[in-house]
């Protein structure tokens, strides 16, 4: 598994169908959350390892429309940053802040306190605070699509090293609704070993993914209460390993460890269904215009294609060529292009995959997978290497490194690539929503690394300290400037840099240097009296 | 001409005591070295007698306030007024045997003492205007531009010696309005423990307090004093900042502040409080403001910053607060400003001079003969003058010549040839110099230790002239109304007039003996005590 661990700053998270945040064990504010293997073990199992899929594009780390919301967990304050302005303005949460996600509205921020057991909704303008008391022992947190719910639990992939050390009562089963923006507070018990909280597409319903069961929260209720539903019938079924719900909220699609199926829940009807998806299905995906759902099954070599809102027509079954391993798939933006890969293997081999022709073109790199992004625009590629070298890589050549990265452009008929050699671990990544610019930052190295896609060049931007985690703003409907990229850094003070990139319709060129602006400090503004 | 005040001396004895808080006979009877210049007038500090004397050309006149001790004479003037601390006393005892004789402060028993004290302004003509009451333990003061305000306050670095009666707060500043009258002219506004600094803005509008740990900012725009932000400078209680150097942006938007040891720069922002650190090149040693020269909407001021331990430079941009760095072969620790240009030099030992062009980013280097203990830029900033002393040395040629004797340098710095103009072997160690400029002459004056002839030196043409004095001279500066004033080491008291058209010189001496033993008469027995 991928973990980084960084003590300093929990930095917002905002996404834009589901919202989710876990502490840096899943590193999502950097962009490289893996999949959570939680216990599993493939080889206890007898099963090839499992896929880690990186959906970065999923989980943009952003902040609101103009702010940046920085959470001081050893001041029990959160900082609010107005990225243009760099206005900070700084507000007293709970005890221990470690988790912060602001509305798709950017109306509000929710800031989970950690050792505080609480939430705080902060006024995204007026930074008033309501703060509210949720159950013990939580560690993740997941906002509904509309930003009117989020749901908190235990998460055993995001257990860190520095939580404070288990005493008293502690239950695994436990799960905390809260609304905003008046903090109501719900709480329940599930099952054991809650994986994730799922939303449907218009929020009314929550799925809480536990080990051996659903449980389905109606957020309409005046009272929430979940509602149970096995991922099998047997005493001790497969564990449910990944969960997508259909666009209607119909339906749950349940892929599950070691299973060669997957479990189709009719969430009003409460009924299961297995439906087939060929042998060891490692990914499962809705398409972007969530109208298909997309499993991949790697040991046979199929990509299978449902729809959605209607498991009872037969999936579609695209035959890989028998060279490419794959394990995972991910879209661009339209859905026209998927590629796909495998981070488990020791291959180099990818497939860029025309899904309206359902053309596969299988293509090397220099390097194993360990994650990778299509950009907004679906014309350029990121491709995060694993350490592992190519079966084709001599040993002590160029390519025998540890870390690299690969850029590559995704037009089959003039394929462009650029691999480069990197210093250091990539422990965070970000996309600018125009899909011009990209941004990663390396372990133990001072600088953001910007990606221009057009060209597949890169720029390295020297920091002042060492980088923590990096995000970009979102793009503004009407406003035709690239919105700026933010890195937060290691300081005793706090510090956190903004970077504009060149700006001009003709692009890199017409003014040739970015602009970094950074703020060290903000902490300090906390305990300014006025 | 020489024109010599002998006033009598009427002494009580020998190893007469003047009085806990003022000086003991065998102390000097006036500090030279601290002068008020208005009009066509000196004043000076007779600190044995704590009175002052105005010293014209045609005589000495003795200003005394009643029954107090001028402790202080502070030397920043408010243009045609300058301001004393004078120090009342009173002998009080529950038993009339204590107290009974008793005439003059020495009388009274140091136990049966209570003093108080107040601020008094000076006019220019001797006339004594205005009196504010202070507390005793006020030791230092600063005033607005315009003139309006006082801040009083103590200053721990200043010693204290007065005697405190009652409770004293060291954490509050007073807060002066010299237009008001009744109780509104004094408010007290706590700033924090040791208020150190103190700088007003230049509308006059708002006061920086700087203090231990914090700086507090006190608005002044309504006309009635009250406290605004405070900013602390460290979240660590254990840890202490000493704030050094402190400006403000010349828009009056942020107050930049170094402090002792630290390698930041303090951006406060004033309105809208924030705090930003900015990362310098090294520890400031010295710090002064590059003007915005142009009257555009672009702010193109910068804060120019040296480190003793650095060799490096830094332009800190009040715009953007991005740092600007220019290496030098030598850390520096002082800075003069000639409009845009900036001139760099060492207290410390180094030989090294630069001028710096922050516009053009050109950089000079020069080279002294010896290390310097004072630069001076002539008026137009064409030249700078360096009094430097000797350091030393066995050989025996030219250059041994210099390093045996202190020099005065020329260097011409208006040409950005890096070059020496001259370099004059002085008898003695330069004190001081001002200049005095034609439109055919540009003179330096220089004074010399314990030389007591005035040195004159025509820089445009490199022709000096010996001024003889009386005594070896003290001090000089320029009087408001022309011509030049050199204060001597002469016990009794001697100010030199000098003309350097007509090479005129006047002397007046004798005046510190005035009031001597006469002692300070005890305040009537009022509150006012006057």
């Amino acid at each position: 598994m991928y973990t980084t661990l960084r003590p300093l700053l929990a930095v917002a998270t905002l996404f834009s169908a589901c919202a989710e945040s876990e502490f840096a064990a899943r590193d999502d504010a950097n962009g490289f959350g893996s999949e959570e293997p939680g216990d599993w073990d493939a080889d206890q199992d007898g099963e090839s390892p499992p896929e880690g899929e990186d959906d970065f594009l999923a989980l943009p780390p952003s902040g609101t429309d103009v702010y940046v919301f920085v959470a001081n967990p050893e001041r029990d304050t959160v900082t609010r940053i107005d990225a243009f302005s760099l206005d900070v303005k700084t507000v007293e949460v709970g005890a221990d802040p470690r988790l912060v996600l602001v509305t798709p509205d950017y109306s509000y921020a929710a800031v989970f306190n950690r050792a505080g057991d609480s939430v705080s909704i902060v006024n995204a303008e007026s930074l008033e605070v309501t703060t509210t008391q949720v159950r013990d022992n939580f560690n993740a947190m997941r906002m509904s699509p509309d930003g009117a719910w989020v749901g908190l639990f235990h998460s055993e992939a995001a257990v860190r090293p520095d939580d404070p050390p288990a005493n008293g009562i502690q239950s695994f089963n436990e799960v905390s609704f809260v609304s905003i923006p008046d903090g109501l507070h719900f709480a329940m018990s599930a099952s054991f070993n809650i994986r994730d909280i799922q939303y449907s597409k218009d929020g009314k319903l929550a799925v809480i993914v536990a080990d051996e069961a659903l449980w389905l929260v109606d957020l309409t209720e005046d009272f929430l209460s979940p509602q149970r539903i096995d991922v099998g019938t047997e005493l001790d079924p497969p564990k449910a390993e990944e969960v997508v719900l259909s666009p209607s909220g119909e339906f749950a699609y349940v892929r599950q460890f070691g299973a060669s199926d997957l479990l189709v829940v009719d969430l009003e009807e409460r009924t299961r269904t297995r439906i087939p998806a060929g042998e060891n299905p490692t990914d499962l995906d809705l398409s972007p215009d969530g109208l298909s759902a997309v499993a991949v099954a790697r040991s046979s070599g199929e990509v299978w294609i449902y729809t959605a809102d209607d498991p009872t027509v037969p999936p579609r079954v695209l035959e890989l060529p028998p060279e490419l391993v794959a394990g995972s798939v991910v879209f661009d933006s339209t859905g026209d292009t998927g590629v796909l890969y495998t981070t488990s293997a020791s291959s180099n081999l990818y497939a860029i995959w025309d899904t309206t022709t359902d053309a596969v073109v299988v293509q090397d790199l220099v390097k194993p997978v360990r994650s990778m992004a299509v950009t907004p625009t679906g014309e350029s590629l990121l491709v995060l290497h694993s350490q592992e070298r190519a079966p084709d890589t001599k040993p002590g050549s160029t390519w025998d490194t540890d870390w690299a990265m690969t850029l590559l452009s995704l037009d089959t008929d003039n394929l462009r690539e650029n691999p480069v050699v990197l210093p250091a671990e990539p422990i965070g990544f970000a996309n600018s929503g125009d899909g011009e610019h990209g941004y990663f930052i390396m372990d133990g190295q001072p600088s953001m690394v910007e990606i221009d896609y057009r060209t597949l060049l890169y720029d390295e931007i020297r920091l002042k300290s060492l980088p923590a985690y990096v995000g970009v703003m979102p793009v503004l409907e009407g406003d035709p400037d690239t919105p700026p990229a933010w890195v937060s850094q290691e300081h005793p003070l706090g510090r956190i840099s903004f970077y504009h990139p060149p700006e001009g319709p003709a692009g890199p060129g017409e003014d040739l240097t970015g602009r970094l602006e950074t703020i060290t400090g903000f902490e300090l503004n906390s305990k300014i009296e006025e | 001409m020489l024109r010599t005040i002998l006033l009598s001396l009427a002494l009580s004895g020998c190893g007469w005591s003047y009085g806990s808080n003022h000086t003991s006979w065998g102390d000097p009877l006036w500090e030279p070295t601290r002068v008020v210049a208005l009009d066509d007038a000196v004043f000076v500090h007779l600190t044995h007698s704590g009175k002052l004397a105005r010293v014209t050309q045609n005589g000495a006149d003795l200003i005394a306030l009643e029954d107090a001790f001028i402790d202080v004479m502070f030397e920043q003037s408010l243009g045609d007024s300058l301001v004393v601390k004078a120090v009342y006393t009173r002998c009080e005892s529950d038993d009339p045997r204590d107290t009974r004789g008793v005439k003059t402060v020495d009388d009274c028993p140091t136990q049966h003492r209570v003093e108080r004290s107040e601020l008094a302004i000076i006019g220019a003509d001797g006339a004594i205007g205005q009196r504010i009451p202070i507390g005793n333990h006020h030791n230092a003061l600063g005033f607005s531009k315009d003139g309006r305000w006082a801040v009083a306050w103590f200053d721990p670095t200043l010693g204290f010696d007065a005697e405190a009666s009652g409770v004293v707060d060291l954490t509050s500043v007073l807060i002066l309005d010299l237009q008001a009258t009744g109780a509104d002219i004094a408010t007290s506004v706590s700033v924090g423990f040791g208020a150190d600094s103190i700088l007003f803005s230049e509308d006059s509008s708002r006061a920086i307090v700087l203090s231990k740990d914090a700086v507090v900012t006190i608005d002044l725009s309504s006309g009635t004093p009250q406290r605004g932000a405070r900013y602390s400078l460290t979240l660590d209680p254990d840890q202490s900042i000493d704030p050094v150097g402190v400006q403000l942006t010349q828009d009056g938007a942020y107050a930049v502040i170094t402090a002792a040891g630290q390698d930041d720069l303090y951006a406060l922002r004033l309105e809208n409080p924030a705090i930003n650190l900015v990362n310098l090149s090294g520890t400031p040693s010295a710090m002064s403001l590059l003007p915005d020269l142009n009257d555009d909407a672009f702010v193109d001021d910068a804060s120019v910053i040296v480190h003793a331990n650095s060799p490096r430079v830094d332009f800190v941009d009040h715009d953007t607060f991005d740092v600007e760095t220019y290496d030098l072969d030598e850390g520096m620790d002082a800075i003069l400003m000639s409009g845009r240009q900036a001139l760099l030099w060492s207290r410390s030992g180094k030989k090294d001079v630069y001028t710096i062009d922050h516009d053009t980013g050109e950089l000079t280097e020069f080279r002294l003969e010896n290390p310097p203990v004072d630069v001076q830029l002539t008026p137009g900033g064409e030249f700078a003058v360096v009094l430097s002393r000797p350091e030393g040395s066995l050989n025996s040629d030219l250059q041994a010549l210099y390093d045996r004797s202190p020099v005065l340098e020329i260097l011409e710095v208006g040409s950005g040839r890096g070059r020496s103009a001259s370099a004059k072997l002085l008898d003695g160690l330069g004190l001081g110099v001002a200049f005095s400029k034609t439109e055919s002459r540009l003179d330096v004056l220089v004074l010399q230790q314990d030389e007591d002839y005035l040195y004159q030196l025509d820089i445009y043409t490199d022709q000096a002239t010996e001024v003889a004095m009386k005594a070896p001279p003290a001090r000089i500066g320029t009087l408001p109304d022309g011509g030049f004033w050199i204060t001597h080491e002469a016990g009794l008291g001697l100010v030199s007039f000098y003309d350097p058209e007509t090479g005129a010189i006047t002397e007046v001496g004798g005046f510190a003996a005035a009031g001597l033993g006469i002692g300070t008469p005890l305040a009537a027995n009022t509150e006012e005590g006057q």
